[in-house]
C-alpha cells in the first residue's frame, strides 16, 4: 500500500491540467471511524487513491462524476460528486457474508470460505436493532436453527436454544443454553455485559465446530468478540436510545356485572347461598366497585440505554474502552425496573514477536423484581393474578393495614391477589458486581509456531433482597408477620489455557495444528439469611430482627474441569478442507473411574468453484458442499457433588419443645453418573451467485445428544426426596434444515439488503430411563416416541346437554350433570357404558408439540441517500400451547373470567362450548383439556426503524467535532399476526418439559423509540 | 539461546499446569457429610431415629394433610373449601390427575420408611450400648409400623420396602397388615414402658416411642383386622401397666399447655419456640425450618383461619343428645366445636382469640349460624388469629381414651357386654355423663355396637377416628347405614364403593411396574 500512496501523488500531478478539481472527501464506517486504506476509484477512468490514517482523501475529478469507493470488510460504495466545494462523504458498511470475513472458531479464526463445520455469522447491525438488555435475545429471528423465546420482564431471563433440546436440565440450571464465549473466555449469564460493546456473533451449531469447546459444547457456542482499539487518533463515540414501552393487547376480562352473574351461576349451580359481595339482597352487596385490573397495574414503561466509547492507540497497543448504562422500568404500576452500568475496557497490541492483550469489564445491575410474597402464593404469578382479580375489589382500601384493598373471607369468598399492592408493599430485588478480567500472551515460537496463554478471572457477587412488612390484603394475603431475606454469594470461575499452534503453507498445501490444555475451576459459594416474626422490623436489619428469629444457610463448593485440545486444519489448494479434532475432558462431578470422556469430530468440505475439471455458469461465484460429524461431551447439568449421596443433618425434630437434631440420607444418588455425549452430523451448500450478491445456505442436520442426565421418576415408595435421580438414561434425536438466503443490491443512491433465515426442527425422545417411564410436566408428557414436553391431557367432545347423556357416557363424577364436559375416553377398558367405568388418568392423550415446527427471520434494510430504513420480521409456528391463563380464566370458579366465560351454559342456551360454571368443579371442567390448547404459531414484525445521517456539512456536525450523526425512530414488536389467545405467543417458560405452558409470562412489550449515534 | 530459553521455560511451564490441574479434580464436598461415612457412633443412631419423626411433621404429615385425609369424610367433618386438594376428600372426589395432597402425604410416609429403613439397616452394625440401641431400633420398627399403618389402611395395597433405596412390589392388604402387627409386635419388645427412669441420652425424651404406645398401635391394628382377642390382650397390657390415666379436664388434650400429659400414649410434638422460623412444608430439610403445625390455619374458622375443613350440623347435634348429670351440654362440645353455643352454655358470649364469636360474625348472618373447629385450634390464647401459620400444638395419635373404648368394643364383640359397659362408662364420667354403665350391660350386641358409634363420635370428633370406624365397622357397605350418614352429612351422596380408599398416586404407578391403581380411579 506504501508504494500506492507515492505513487498516485505522482499520477494526480500527471493529470493536472485537465477539467478537473481536487475533490476532497473522507470514508467513514457506520460508527463514524474513518477507514483507513480504502480504495477511491473514479468510476469509468482509472484513476484511484486511497484514504489516509484519519479517513479523508482527494482525488482530481470533475463534479458529476461517480467515485466507487471499496474496502476490505465493506460493501462496496458509489457516490456521486457534488458541486464545486462539496466534500464527499462516504459512509461504509460492512459486509455481512464476504468470503474473505475472518470467522471467530474455538481457539482461533478461519476465512468464511475455508469453514468446514456450521458456523453462522450473525449480523450485529441487525440485532442490534432490537432494544434489549441480553445478548440471547438479540437473537431471535436472526440465524437460522437458533429459537429464543422470551418475556416483556425487566431484566427478565431469556431462553435460547441452538438446534433444539441437547439436554433435560435435571438441576434446572438452565443446560440447554448454548455456551458463550466472549473474547476466548467461556462466560455464563452473558446478560450481565452491554450489547453495545459487541462487534460480531458467530454461532457454532455442529460438533464439527463446538467439539473444541467439549466440555461445555453440546447445546452449541455462541462466539462473542467484543469492540477493539483501532490504531490511530483517539475517537469517540456516542449512542443512545431512549423509548416507550407498553402492552400491546388487552386481555377481554369481566367487569363487575359479568363477574358477578358468572359467580352467582357457579354457587347456584353448586347448591351455595351467593356470597354476599354478589347478593343484591344483601347489605354487603357491592354496586359501587368496577376495577378493571389492567388499567390499575398497568403503565407505560421506559427503556433507554446509553454508551460512550472511546477507542484508538498505537500498533504496540490500541485501546478501547466503554462505558454503558440501561435501564428498563416495567410496564407493571410497581417500583420495579432494570438497571446496569457496565464499563468495558480492553487494550490489546504486537510487540516483535509478541502479541498481548487484556480486557477488563465490571458491570453493576439491579433488577427490582415482582410480586412474590415467601408465605402467599401470587397464583401464576403478577401477569395471571393481574386478569383473575376481582373488579368487585377496590385497589386502595385505607381501613386494611399497608393501604391496599382486598377480598373479604365471608364476604367476597374469592382469594384474589391485589398485584399492585404486593408490587408496591413487597420489596425484592437481586443486585449484582460482576468483575471480569482477562489477559493474553501469544508468543511466536518458531516461524508460524505460536504459544497462546490465555488466563481470566470472572467473579460475580450477588445479593437478593427481599422484604415483605406485615400487611392485609384481605382473604389469604394477610401477613401477619414480616419476612427479611438475603442471599449473599460470590461465585468465581478462573480460566486457565495454554495452545500451541502451527501453520504450514507449501506449495498447495495448507495445514493448520492446534494443540492445547485447558483448566477452569469454578467456585460456587453463598450465604442465605432470613427472619421472621411478628414484630416491626422498620429498620431492616439482620441486628434489629428478633434475634432468635434470624437464621442463616450457606453453601460452598468448587468444581474443576480439565480439557486437552487438539485440531487439525488442511487446505488443499482451496478446493479441498478438511478439519479433525480431538479433546479429552476431565471433570470433578464425576467418581475418578467416569471422569474423563473423549470426543472426537471430523467434517470436510468442497470448493466446487475451485475445481478446473467443473465448469461452473459464469453465474456462479460459489459452490460448496460440506459435511461433518463429531461429538461434544457435556457435564453442565449436573450439579456439584452429585454423584455422592450425602446426610442431611437437618431432619430434627423436639421432644416436649426441646431441639432433637435429626440425620439421615434424604436423597437418593447414582454414584456412576458420567459425561453426557451429543454427537452430530451435519451437510451442507453454499451457494454464492452474481459475485456474492445472492448467497444462499442449506444445512440438513442430525443431532443426537445421548447418555442425558434425567431425573429419573423414582416411585415414592422408594422414599427418596425428591422422588427422582439424577442419571445417564436419556437420549433424544433434532433433526432440521436450516436456509440462509443474503441479496444485497446498489442502485445508484439506494442499496438495499435481505438476510432471511428459515429453519425447521423436529425433536423426538429416544429414550428415558431404565423402563423409560415418561416425564410428566404441567400439561405435559415427555415420552419416548414422542417430541419433549408434549402436551398431555382430556380430549372433549362437547357439553353433556341431558341427564341421560350423563348415565350413557362413560362415568366422570357423581356430580356430573347437563353442561358439563364431556372427556374422551381414551382408555378402552373404559368405554363401556357402567357405572363404574370412568374416564380417568388413563384417558389422557396427546393434545399437541410444542416445539415449534419451523422458525423464521427476514430483515430487509434499505439506504437511500442520507436516510435508512429497515423492517425485520420474525416468527415460529407448528407449535401448540396450553393457554393456562386462559384456563384459569375460564375455570366457572369464584375468580375473575374471560369475556368468553359468560356464553356459560344453561338450559336454555345449549348451543355453547363453555360449560356451566359450578363452585368446586366436581366434573374437573378445567383440567388439562384441549379446551385451553390454542395454536402457538405466530408471525411479529418486530422492528421497524426509519434512520437519517446528516451529512458532514451539517453545522451541527461541523460545529462540535462530530465525525457522524445518525439520528433514528424504531418501533419493536410493532405487530403480532397469531391465533393465540393470550398475551403473546411469543412467552417465556422453562423451554423443555413445560415448553407449551403459559401460566402468565410478561407479554413482550411494545415499544417506539428514538436513538442517536453519534461519532467524534 | 533466547529461543531455546524461551521454549524450555515454556515446556517445563506447561507440564507443570497439566501435572498440577489433573490432581484438582478430586474435590471434596465441604458442606455435608458423606452418605457411607455415617452410621458410626450412638449420636448417629440417635440422630438417625430423630429425622424419621421429622418426617410427620411435614405438609403431608400431621402439619396439614394427614388430618385433612383423616377426618374430613367422616360425618363429623365437611369441607367448604376452594382448594379442591380438601374440599374433594370429603365428597370421595379426588382425581388421579391432580395427586396435591393426598400424593404428598404418600411420598412423604414413605420417605419416613427410608428413614426407618436406614436406621433398621445400618445401625445394629453400630458398636454402642445395647440398651440404647434397643430404644433406637424399637422406636425405628414402631414409627415403620405406624407409617405402613396410615398406607394401609389409607391406601390399602401398597408396597412394602424394608430396606433402604428398594423397589417393592405392591403387597395385598393383608401383607401390609402383617408387616404392621409385625413392626409394632416388635417395638413393643425393644421398647421402654418410660424415657424418664431409663437414664441415658434419651432420658426425659417426652414423645419418644413407648412400649404402651407400640402396644396400643399394635392393638389397633388387629382391632381393625377384626382379630379382638389379640387386639384386648394389647389393650388390656396398657391399662394393666398403670402408666396411663384419663386427664380430668377433657380440653387438655388439644392444647399448647397440658401437653404429653397422662392420658396421652402417643402424641407428635410441634413447637413454636425449639425450632427455625420457616415454615416447614417438604422438600430437602433445612435448618431454618421451624416444627409448626399448620392444621390450626386450615381448620380454622372464617377470617381467623381458611375454614377448609369445619364440622358438621350432625356433630352439633349428636353433642346435644346427652346432657351432663348437672344438665349442661357436653364439655367435649365445647372442647370441639366453636359455634354461637350461648343456646347451650348461656352465657353472654363465646370468647376466641381476642374477640368473641358473635362479634366476629355479627354481620354475617350465614356464619354466624354455621360451626367451626375448636380441638386443636389457639381460640383461647393471645392469638388474634391463625394467620401466622404457625400453631404449636402437638397432635394427639393416641389417646388412653382411645385404649378404653377400642377394649371395650372388643370385649363387645367378644360378648362381654358387661365387661365392655365399664369402659365407655368410664370415659363418660370424665366429662360428667350420667352413669349408664348397668344399661350398657345390658345391651345386645348390636345395641352397644352403636352405643360405642356414638360414644366414640363424641370423644374423638376431628381427631380422625370416626371415618375410621364408619369404615372397620361396614356401614359403607349396608344400605340402611350408609342412607342414614347421607342424611348427616350430604358429603356421602357422591360416595361410591371403592372411594373408601385414596387413590394411589399416579406417579407411583407410572414409575413402579407392579402397582395397580385402586379400583373406580
Amino acid at each position: 500500500m506504501k508504494k500506492w500512496k507515492l505513487l498516485f501523488p505522482l499520477l494526480l500531478i500527471f493529470c493536472a491540467g485537465m477539467a478537473q478539481e481536487t475533490i476532497k472527501g473522507s470514508v467513514r464506517d457506520k460508527d463514524g471511524n474513518p477507514v483507513v486504506a480504502a480504495t477511491i476509484t473514479l468510476k469509468g477512468g482509472n484513476i484511484s487513491t486511497t484514504s489516509a490514517e484519519d479517513g479523508s482523501f482527494t482525488i482530481r475529478a470533475r463534479p458529476g462524476q461517480t467515485l466507487i469507493i471499496s474496502s476490505v470488510g465493506f460493501e462496496e460504495y458509489d457516490v456521486k460528486i457534488g458541486a464545486k466545494g462539496t466534500p464527499v462523504a462516504a459512509l461504509l458498511t460492512t459486509c455481512s457474508n464476504a468470503l474473505d470475513d475472518v470467522v471467530v472458531v474455538g481457539y482461533g479464526t478461519v476465512k468464511k470460505k475455508d469453514l468446514t463445520g456450521s458456523v453462522s455469522v450473525v449480523n450485529v447491525a441487525d440485532a442490534e436493532k432490537n432494544p434489549t438488555h441480553d445478548v440471547a435475545k438479540m437473537l431471535q429471528g436472526q440465524v437460522a436453527g437458533v429459537s429464543v423465546q422470551g418475556s416483556g420482564e425487566p431484566g427478565g431471563y431469556v431462553s435460547i436454544k441452538i438446534r433444539g433440546v441437547s439436554s433435560f436440565d435435571p438441576n434446572g440450571n438452565n443446560a440447554n443454553s448454548p455456551l458463550f464465549v466472549v473474547d476466548g473466555v467461556i462466560i455464563d449469564a452473558p446478560f450481565d455485559f452491554s450489547v453495545d460493546d459487541i462487534e460480531s456473533i458467530q454461532v457454532l451449531k455442529d460438533a464439527s465446530a463446538t467439539a473444541i469447546y467439549g466440555t461445555r459444547g453440546a447445546p452449541g457456542v455462541i462466539i462473542i468478540t467484543t469492540k477493539k482499539g483501532r490504531v490511530g487518533a483517539p475517537r469517540v463515540t456516542w449512542n443512545t436510545y431512549v423509548g416507550l414501552q407498553n402492552v400491546p393487547k388487552k386481555i377481554p376480562v369481566l367487569d363487575r356485572v359479568g363477574y358477578q352473574k358468572s359467580v352467582n351461576a357457579a354457587d347456584v349451580n353448586a347448591g351455595l347461598t351467593l356470597a354476599p359481595a354478589n347478593d343484591p339482597s344483601s347489605p354487603n352487596y357491592v354496586s359501587n366497585v368496577n376495577t378493571d385490573w389492567q388499567h390499575e397495574a398497568l403503565k407505560t414503561g421506559l427503556i433507554q440505554d446509553h454508551n460512550l466509547g472511546l477507542s484508538g492507540g498505537s500498533e504496540a497497543l490500541t485501546y478501547n474502552l466503554s462505558l454503558a448504562y440501561f435501564n428498563q422500568e416495567g410496564y407493571q404500576v410497581g417500583p420495579q425496573a432494570y438497571n446496569r452500568y457496565s464499563i468495558n475496557s480492553s487494550l490489546q497490541g504486537k510487540k516483535g514477536r509478541v502479541s498481548y492483550g487484556a480486557r477488563m469489564a465490571y458491570t453493576y445491575s439491579k433488577k427490582g423484581n415482582y410480586a412474590a410474597t415467601y408465605n402467599h402464593a401470587v397464583f401464576g404469578g403478577t401477569v395471571t393474578s393481574m386478569l383473575t382479580a376481582i373488579p368487585i375489589l377496590p385497589v386502595y382500601d385505607s381501613a386494611r393495614l399497608g393501604g391496599y384493598g382486598g377480598s373479604d373471607q365471608t364476604i367476597d369468598r374469592a382469594i384474589s391477589a391485589n398485584v399492585v399492592g404486593i408490587n408496591k408493599l413487597v420489596t425484592d430485588w437481586s443486585e449484582r458486581n460482576r468483575i471480569l478480567l482477562n489477559g493474553w500472551l501469544e508468543v511466536e515460537i518458531l516461524k508460524n509456531l505460536k504459544y497462546k496463554a490465555n488466563a481470566s478471572f470472572d467473579r460475580t457477587d450477588y445479593k437478593n433482597y427481599h422484604y415483605e412488612p406485615k400487611f392485609d390484603m384481605g382473604y389469604y394475603y394477610l401477613n401477619t408477620n414480616y419476612y427479611y431475606h438475603q442471599d449473599f454469594g460470590a461465585p468465581n470461575t478462573q480460566l486457565m489455557e495454554n495452545t500451541l499452534s502451527y501453520s504450514l503453507k507449501h506449495d498447495r498445501h495448507q495445514l493448520d495444528l492446534l494443540a492445547g490444555y485447558t483448566f477452569q475451576k469454578s467456585n460456587v459459594n453463598w450465604i442465605s439469611a432470613s427472619s421472621s416474626s411478628t414484630a416491626d422490623l422498620t429498620y431492616q436489619t439482620f441486628s434489629n430482627a428478633t434475634a432468635s428469629s434470624n437464621t442463616i444457610t450457606e453453601y460452598r463448593g468448587i468444581n474443576t474441569l480439565t480439557g486437552r485440545l487438539a485440531r487439525l486444519n488442511y487446505n488443499f489448494d482451496d478446493r479441498y478442507l478438511v478439519t479433525a479434532n480431538f479433546r479429552r475432558d476431565g471433570s470433578s462431578k464425576f467418581a475418578p473411574s467416569y471422569r474423563y470422556g473423549n470426543f472426537i469430530g471430523f467434517a470436510g468440505a468442497w470448493n466446487i468453484h475451485n475445481e478446473k475439471f467443473i465448469h461452473l455458469p459464469a453465474a456462479i461465484s460459489t459452490l460448496k458442499v460440506r459435511g461433518g460429524w463429531g461429538s461434544v461431551g457435556n457435564e453442565y447439568p449436573l450439579g456439584q457433588y452429585q454423584s455422592q449421596s450425602y446426610i442431611n443433618t437437618a431432619a430434627n425434630y423436639n421432644f416436649a419443645n426441646t431441639f432433637a437434631s435429626g440425620s439421615t440420607t434424604v436423597s437418593l444418588s447414582d454414584p456412576n453418573v458420567h459425561w453426557e455425549s451429543t454427537t452430530t452430523t451435519n451437510v451442507a451448500l453454499d451457494l454464492g451467485l452474481f459475485n456474492e450478491r445472492l448467497t444462499f445456505t442449506a444445512e440438513y442436520y442430525v443431532k443426537n445428544p445421548k447418555d442425558l442426565l434425567v431425573n429419573e421418576p423414582l416411585p415414592y415408595s422408594v422414599g427418596s426426596n425428591p422422588a427422582s435421580i439424577i442419571t445417564n438414561v436419556g437420549a433424544v434425536r433434532n433433526t432440521g434444515a436450516e436456509f440462509t438466503l443474503g441479496y444485497k443490491k446498489t442502485d445508484g443512491a439506494f442499496t438495499y439488503n435481505i438476510n432471511a433465515n428459515f429453519s425447521t426442527l423436529t425433536n423426538k425422545v429416544l429414550k428415558l430411563g431404565v423402563a423409560n417411564q415418561p416425564i410428566y410436566g404441567a400439561g405435559s408428557k415427555t415420552q419416548v416416541g414422542h417430541s419433549a414436553g408434549e402436551l398431555y391431557g382430556y380430549q372433549t367432545e362437547g357439553l353433556f346437554q341431558t341427564a341421560a347423556d350423563v348415565t350413557n357416557h362413560a362415568y366422570q363424577s357423581a356430580l356430573t350433570a347437563p353442561g358439563d364436559v364431556i372427556f374422551k375416553t381414551q382408555d378402552p377398558k373404559n368405554e363401556h357404558n357402567n357405572a363404574y367405568q370412568l374416564t380417568d388418568a388413563n384417558d389422557r392423550t396427546f393434545l399437541g408439540v410444542t416445539i415449534p415446527k419451523y422458525y423464521y427471520g427476514v430483515n430487509f434494510s434499505a439506504n437511500y441517500k442520507r436516510f435508512d430504513f429497515s423492517v425485520f420480521l420474525q416468527g415460529s409456528g407448528g407449535n401448540k400451547v396450553f393457554n393456562a391463563v386462559y384456563a384459569a380464566l375460564m375455570s366457572g370458579q369464584d375468580g375473575n373470567q374471560h369475556k368468553d366465560e359468560l356464553n356459560f351454559w344453561t338450559s336454555s342456551n345449549t348451543n355453547t362450548k363453555i360449560p356451566r360454571p359450578i363452585m368446586g368443579d366436581p366434573n374437573g371442567n378445567a383440567r388439562f383439556s384441549d379446551r385451553f390448547v390454542q395454536d402457538g404459531s405466530y408471525m411479529k414484525l418486530q422492528n421497524l426503524q426509519i434512520g437519517y445521517s446528516l451529512p458532514a456539512s451539517a453545522g451541527i456536525i461541523s460545529k462540535h467535532y462530530m465525525s457522524r450523526l445518525r439520528i433514528y425512530v424504531s418501533g419493536e414488536n410493532l405487530l403480532t399476526f397469531s391465533k393465540y389467545k393470550g398475551y403473546d405467543p411469543d412467552f417465556i417458560s422453562d423451554g423443555l418439559i413445560n415448553r407449551g405452558y403459559d401460566y402468565g409470562s410478561f407479554p413482550n412489550a411494545r415499544t417506539f423509540m428514538f436513538g442517536i449515534q453519534a461519532g467524534f | 539461546m533466547k529461543q531455546f530459553n524461551l521454549k524450555y521455560i515454556l515446556s517445563v511451564g506447561v507440564s507443570l499446569i497439566l501435572f498440577s490441574c489433573e490432581k484438582q479434580l478430586n474435590q471434596t464436598n465441604p458442606n455435608a457429610q458423606t452418605s457411607a461415612t455415617f452410621w458410626k457412633t450412638s449420636t448417629d443412631a440417635l440422630a438417625g431415629v430423630n429425622a424419621c419423626y421429622q418426617m410427620f411433621l411435614e405438609d403431608g404429615g400431621y402439619m396439614r394433610f394427614s388430618p385433612v385425609l383423616e377426618n374430613v369424610e367422616g360425618d363429623d367433618v365437611r369441607s367448604q373449601s376452594p382448594w379442591t386438594a380438601i374440599s374433594n376428600v370429603g365428597k370421595f372426589q379426588l382425581g388421579t390427575a391432580d395427586l396435591s395432597g393426598y400424593g404428598w402425604t404418600f411420598d412423604e410416609y414413605y420417605q419416613g420408611i427410608s428413614r426407618c429403613n436406614q436406621v433398621l439397616t445400618y445401625v445394629p452394625g453400630i458398636e454402642m450400648d445395647a440398651d440404647l440401641k434397643n430404644r433406637v431400633l424399637g422406636q425405628a420398627y414402631f414409627l415403620r409400623g405406624l407409617f405402613y399403618f396410615h398406607l394401609v389402611n389409607m391406601w390399602g395395597s401398597v408396597p412394602l420396602p424394608t430396606q433402604v433405596a428398594e423397589v417393592a412390589p405392591q403387597s395385598s392388604p393383608a401383607q401390609g397388615w402383617a408387616r404392621v402387627i409385625s413392626d409394632l409386635s416388635t417395638a413393643a419388645g425393644l421398647l421402654p414402658a418410660q424415657y424418664s427412669t431409663d437414664g441415658g441420652v434419651d432420658s426425659k425424651d417426652l414423645g419418644r416411642a413407648t412400649k404402651g404406645a407400640a402396644m396400643s398401635f399394635l392393638g389397633k391394628a388387629y382391632l381393625f383386622n377384626k382379630k379382638y382377642d389379640s387386639a384386648a390382650a394389647e389393650f388390656k397390657s396398657v391399662i394393666a401397666s398403670n402408666v396411663y390415666s384419663l386427664v380430668p379436664n377433657y380440653e387438655d388434650n388439644f392444647t399448647d399447655v397440658n401437653e404429653n400429659n397422662s392420658e396421652s400414649i402417643f402424641e407428635l410434638q410441634f413447637s413454636v419456640t425449639a425450632g427455625g422460623t420457616d415454615l416447614q412444608w417438604q422438600g430437602i430439610p433445612s435448618p431454618t425450618w421451624g416444627f409448626y403445625s399448620a392444621r390450626a390455619i386450615t381448620f380454622g374458622g372464617p377470617n381467623f383461619g381458611w375454614r377448609d375443613v369445619q364440622p358438621t350440623q350432625t356433630l352439633l347435634d349428636e353433642y346435644r343428645q346427652e346432657k351432663t348429670v348437672d344438665g349442661k351440654i357436653d364439655p367435649r362440645c365445647l372442647a370441639t366445636v366453636l359455634y354461637n353455643d350461648t343456646v347451650d352454655t348461656h352465657a353472654a358470649n363465646t370468647p376466641m382469640y381476642q374477640t368473641t364469636f358473635q362479634a366476629a360474625y355479627s354481620s354475617s348472618p350465614a356464619y354466624m349460624s354455621d360451626v367451626y373447629c375448636k380441638k386443636y385450634e389457639n381460640w383461647y390464647g393471645n392469638k388474634p388469629n391463625e394467620y401466622d401459620w404457625k400453631s404449636g400444638i402437638n397432635e394427639r395419635l393416641m389417646r388412653y381414651a382411645d385404649v378404653l373404648l377400642m377394649y371395650a368394643e372388643c370385649e363387645n364383640e367378644l360378648g362381654n357386654q358387661a365387661f365392655a359397659a365399664q369402659y365407655i362408662q368410664m370415659v363418660r364420667s370424665r366429662v360428667n355423663l350420667p352413669d349408664r354403665q348397668a344399661e350398657f350391660a345390658g345391651y345386645t350386641q348390636a345395641q352397644l355396637r352403636d352405643q360405642l358409634g356414638h360414644e366414640r363420635m363424641l370423644e374423638f370428633a376431628l381427631e380422625g377416628h370416626r371415618w375410621d370406624d364408619i369404615r372397620r365397622w361396614g356401614w359403607l357397605s349396608d344400605a340402611t347405614k350408609l342412607a342414614w350418614l347421607k342424611s348427616r352429612d350430604p358429603e356421602f351422596n357422591s360416595y361410591i364403593p371403592g372411594k373408601e380408599l385414596l387413590p394411589i398416586p399416579q406417579t407411583e404407578i407410572d414409575n413402579n411396574p407392579s402397582v395397580k391403581q385402586n379400583a373406580t380411579y
